[in-house]
């Protein structure tokens, strides 16, 4: 039927034509690939539906694979063998030279990685799903004034307090310790705003009225009815949150200069500064960029609904 | 309403702390007093090769002082600004390996230490070339000991010019001639490249025709990257970019070295620490013997400048400066240091006597000359008076940047007209007096 | 105190105020005081004296920090490039999510469920790895795809000074319009089929419906995504750091926020950097202010 297999050599071309289709291309959809569709939506129609999108696929997939190949090879294969082959299969002693490099240091970073995602997703998800669930089911004086920090929270650019923060922070001499990410980390304000949307929606008033009745304070609620009921909303928040702490590269690129605290992000891309003078850095750069992606891939595989819902969440106004 | 309050007044006290405590450099720390006895753990960091082996050796000889090495970046990756943040944050190593040219800057930022007092001065510092202590003595104090002296000198492919019935170039005009012999004989090939990111080899390179790029009269410092010596060094290279005798590249990317291993390239414009380069990228393609070492060509005279170069020094951030001083002295004077580096390149090394052992422990038969004999020569030649300025980053970002335009229509000459703007401007906003 | 009457107790200001306290201080840390500081740090600078080599005195220099950044070449010059970069992105971004999204809602897509994983894989990858992918893919030797363009005849270095815009442009396609997709395609299967029965009936074709009825109804994400895409691009720091390693062509102040990093880690300026960042957080506040009113606006019509 419509052919979904993925001929490797001739697709990055392929790519770069969609590439170029796509420049300039006005909002408002484009043709997809002349045609005239008639009602019952004939062969070629669906044809060329199906094809484009395989082609957009291709160009999300490609890269990723090359990864997979790219780390299979030494540095001379890396250079001296066409993309998408399996070259002399290195991938072995790539991953022994990673693992080797610095006396383990790569584990250290990926344990540093997951320590400063993970403090952000489960405890920032915590701060940011207290607050918006505080947004969502009380009243209290100036509440739209404090979303509306909130919002301007949203619309600064992570990047443009990171330098303010180092500043402040060698002020009180934090800079080179954990404290330096793991303050920053708790503080999503759109997790606030997510946290809002969810309680809303995942919360019925009348069940905390009940609960009130009851004679339960409005804390033993939160943590016994509210939170429970929004876990679906809290988990997604924490994942967004730990994907942006995880992806975050700016703020360890400045606070910190001890290699042992070093997020993976950060120690990869020193790597990748040695590879410049020392050629043999390269095929060490792409095996741990592929063992760092691993877990993600994985993770956000198995969670895929989380990221769904969140994403439209935060787009429904 | 109570929160509000809170957030204010929270945000007037970091005010108020942030006025009374100045710029935020961090908290300041104080070198210590000299003790008598240099004991105590020092931290090492360095970017050159073998320094581990030396520390091992260091903490193998004696047990006063321990001494932990780090490793990390060069200063073309970030190396330089990892360790000025972290002597600024108070917590920099005890001992730091600084290049010349980026040495004025660290100690204008009051980075790094004045040695006097810990140091043995008349069997140290007092002993090298007074070219090469100048660029380690600022406001009268010595503020490292020098490591190596680099001396600029010109490598070349003999088999190469041999088959085009080119001489080695003495001169400037002799290089110019051996490359169009050269580009006749094999169009694609290139006798040298002009590399983009070394802005300190274009200093270099001007240095050796007599400029100064920066120079000081009485309080005030002059510039001189538009000087006439400089001009006619951009002049001239410009003309060799445009005649495709030399290639527009970065120095040590896979450009280059798959320019060396195939054979692309007869030429390489370097140092004396070229030679582990150079050998690592050409011997896979069975160039052995085919590689020799000459001086670097001259506008008549013969003239040598500097490449390169580091010195090691105490930084603000130590607490125990007299055994990170001791340690100093071993690094950079003893034999012992050398010798237990090993083979870790072509060292050509400032402390009288240090290059014969280094010399020892590197295996020069790759290479189809004696090339040792060639860096005395090149070394005998260095023109006296250079001075690097207190903020060579200014200069060296300004010209990789405008450099790296050279590929798409820049010019060599325009990029030095912008980059003496940015120092120029640099100055000023130090609150410094300049003219130029 | 026109305190509304809460028909539950404990849900008023005190217990609201335990509530969002942990939020809003990790807030005013993390972001109110940060900024207050630079905005302090950015009216003083550094003075030296003599030929330097002395200390370092610091005094009060008003706005001079702000007209040494702005009259800096290369920060404007990063500004005006962030603008061409955003020319160039958001259309094709935009566009590439909002014509995959219909492509994928259209009646006759198959395996809409593999589509989607594929197409969001590329946000699962961090931008620190996609920006060294595409690194290697972009260079002569490593990469298929220069050796594909190569054995068609076509010499491209994707990384010399007139596409390495462009390149980086893709490197954020590549990541983004995925996720973009998502939300887009979402919406559109928020669209009541009625409606698009309806115009099937009338005889629109698919395209017809797609231009007329789908894609009004998703101009409010559509909005969202732009207006978040537009604060992003501000942002942009990652994938140059990572890109400047292989060519000359990315110097170190190619956007603001490599301008601010360098001012403070290799000009050791901090009150500059300080200025830098100010003026960077005003743009993207001033910036997001403009879009939301503009979206608005373009919604109420």
């Amino acid at each position: 039927m419509i052919t979904e297999t993925v001929s490797a050599p001739s697709r990055p071309s392929a790519g770069v034509a969609r590439r170029k289709h796509d420049d300039g291309s006005r909002p408002g959809g484009k043709r997809p690939g002349g045609n005239r569709l008639s009602r019952e939506g004939g062969f070629a129609s669906a044809f060329t539906v199906n094809a484009l999108l395989v082609l957009g696929c291709a160009y999300m997939v490609l890269p990723v694979l090359w990864l997979f190949f790219a780390a299979t090879k030494d540095t001379a294969d890396l250079y001296g063998t066409p993309a998408y082959s399996l070259g002399r299969f290195a991938f072995v002693e790539n991953i022994a030279a990673v693992i080797g490099q610095d006396g383990g240091i790569f584990f250290r970073w990926m344990g540093n990685s997951v320590l400063y995602a993970g403090f952000g997703a489960v405890l920032g998800g915590l701060v940011s799903v207290m607050a918006g669930y505080a947004f969502d089911k009380f009243q209290f004086r100036g509440k739209k004034a404090w979303f509306g920090f909130v919002l301007l929270g949203v619309l600064i650019p992570n990047t443009a307090t990171v330098l303010p923060m180092y500043l402040l922070a060698s002020v009180f001499g934090i800079t080179n310790t954990v404290w330096a990410i793991l303050i920053p980390v708790l503080c999503n304000p759109f997790g606030v705003y997510l946290a809002r949307v969810y309680s809303s929606s995942y919360v019925p008033d009348e069940t905390l009225e009940a609960a009130r009745v009851d004679g339960a304070g409005p804390v033993r609620s939160f943590f016994s009815l509210g939170l429970p009921m929004m876990m679906p909303g809290f988990i997604t928040i924490a994942l967004f949150q730990f994907v942006g702490v995880w992806n975050n590269f700016m703020l360890p690129l400045v606070m910190l200069q001890d290699q042992q605290l070093l997020p993976v992000s950060v120690g990869i891309s020193i790597w990748q500064g040695y590879s410049v003078p020392q050629p043999e850095f390269s095929p060490m750069v792409i095996t741990a960029s592929l063992l760092s992606v691993i877990p993600l891939l994985i993770a956000f595989i198995m969670l895929q609904r989380f990221w769904k819902s969140g994403l439209t969440a935060g787009s429904v106004k | 309403m109570k929160r509000r309050h809170l957030l204010l007044s929270a945000a007037s006290l970091l005010t108020s702390a942030a006025l009374l405590s100045g710029c935020g450099t961090g908290p300041a720390t104080t070198p210590s007093a000299p003790s008598g006895e240099a004991s105590g753990t020092i931290t090492f960091w360095s970017s050159l090769a073998g320094m581990d082996k030396v520390a091992e050796k260091f903490n193998a000889s004696q047990d006063k002082i321990k001494v932990k090495f780090e490793t990390i970046p060069n200063g073309g990756n970030g190396g330089y600004a990892k360790l000025s943040t972290a002597i600024t944050a108070g917590n920099g190593p005890d001992v730091s390996t600084i290049e010349y040219a980026q040495l004025p800057q660290f100690v204008s930022n009051g980075q790094v230490q004045p040695l006097d007092g810990f140091i043995d001065k008349a069997n140290t510092v007092d002993k090298v070339s007074e070219q090469i202590r100048g660029l380690v003595q600022f406001d009268g104090k010595s503020h490292g000991l020098p490591y190596d002296a680099a001396p600029m000198v010109m490598w070349y492919r003999k088999d190469l010019l041999d088959k085009a019935g080119a001489t080695v170039p003495k001169t400037w005009e002799e290089f110019e001639a051996a490359g169009k012999k050269l580009k006749a004989v094999s169009p694609k090939s290139y006798l040298a490249s002009f590399y983009p990111n070394e802005p300190t080899l274009t200093a270099a390179l001007s240095w050796q025709a007599g400029a100064k790029w920066f120079s000081t009269e009485g309080d005030s410092w002059k510039l001189g990257l538009r000087d006439e010596a400089t001009r006619k060094v951009s002049a001239f290279w410009q003309r060799m970019i445009d005649n495709k005798i030399v290639k527009v590249e970065q120095a040590f990317s896979d450009e280059w070295s798959a320019d060396l291993a195939n054979g692309t390239l007869a030429g390489v414009l370097g140092a004396n620490w070229s030679a582990t380069g150079i050998q690592k990228r050409t011997e896979a393609s069975g160039q052995k013997g085919k590689w020799i070492a000459a001086e670097a060509p001259n506008w008549g005279t013969p003239a040598g400048a500097f490449y390169g170069g580091s010195s090691f020094n105490v930084t603000k951030s130590s607490k125990n400066p007299t055994a990170a001083a001791k340690f100093i002295e071993f690094l950079a004077t003893s034999p012992e240091a050398v010798a237990a580096r090993g083979n870790t390149g072509s060292a050509y090394l400032a402390y009288p006597g240090l290059t014969k052992e280094a010399q020892k422990a590197f295996d020069a038969g790759y290479f189809g000359n004696d090339i040792y004999a060639v860096f005395d020569k090149a070394y005998a030649t260095i023109l006296p008076g250079w001075q690097w300025g207190p903020n060579w980053d200014v200069t060296n970002t300004a010209l990789k940047d405008s450099f790296g335009a050279l590929t798409t229509g820049g010019k060599i000459g325009d990029a030095l007209d912008s980059s003496s703007d940015a120092t120029l401007s640099g100055f000023k906003q130090n609150g410094l007096s300049v003219k130029e | 105190m026109a305190r509304k009457t809460s028909t539950m107790s404990g849900t008023g200001g005190r217990t609201a105020a335990l509530f969002l306290f942990p939020f809003f201080a990790v807030f005013a840390v993390a972001m109110i005081a940060p900024v207050v500081y630079s905005l302090v740090l950015s009216f003083y600078a550094q003075q030296k004296s003599g030929l330097g080599f002395g200390g370092a005195k610091t005094s009060f220099v008003g706005l001079e920090n702000y007209v040494q950044v702005f009259q800096s070449e290369t920060f404007t010059g990063g500004l005006g490039r962030l603008a061409l970069y955003c020319l160039i992105y958001i259309p094709c971004m935009v566009g590439g999510a909002v014509v995959f999204a219909l492509l994928l809602d259209a009646t006759v897509a198959r395996a809409r469920k593999l589509f989607q994983l594929l197409v969001f894989l590329p946000h699962a990858v961090p931008g620190v790895i996609a920006a060294l992918i595409w690194a290697y893919l972009y260079t002569p030797g490593v990469s298929p795809l220069v050796q594909a363009l190569q054995s068609g005849g076509i010499q491209l270095n994707f990384l010399d000074a007139h596409l390495v815009l462009p390149s980086i442009v893709n490197i954020a396609v590549w990541e983004w319009t995925g996720y973009n997709v998502i939300i887009l395609f979402t919406a559109l299967q928020a669209v009541p089929r009625e409606i698009l029965e309806a115009a099937r009936v009338d005889g629109a074709g698919e395209i017809r419906a797609a231009l007329s009825i789908k894609f009004p109804l998703i101009l409010p994400a559509l909005s969202v995504i732009i207006l978040f895409t537009v604060i992003g691009t501000l942002q942009l720091f990652t994938e140059p750091s990572i890109i400047s390693k292989a060519t000359a062509s990315v110097t170190s102040t190619w956007v603001p926020n490599l301008w601010a990093y360098d001012a403070a880690f290799n000009r050791h300026n901090l009150n500059q950097a300080a200025a830098a960042s100010i003026i960077i957080a005003l743009l993207a506040a001033g910036l997001s202010l403009a879009v939301t009113r503009f979206s608005s606006r373009m919604n109420k019509a």
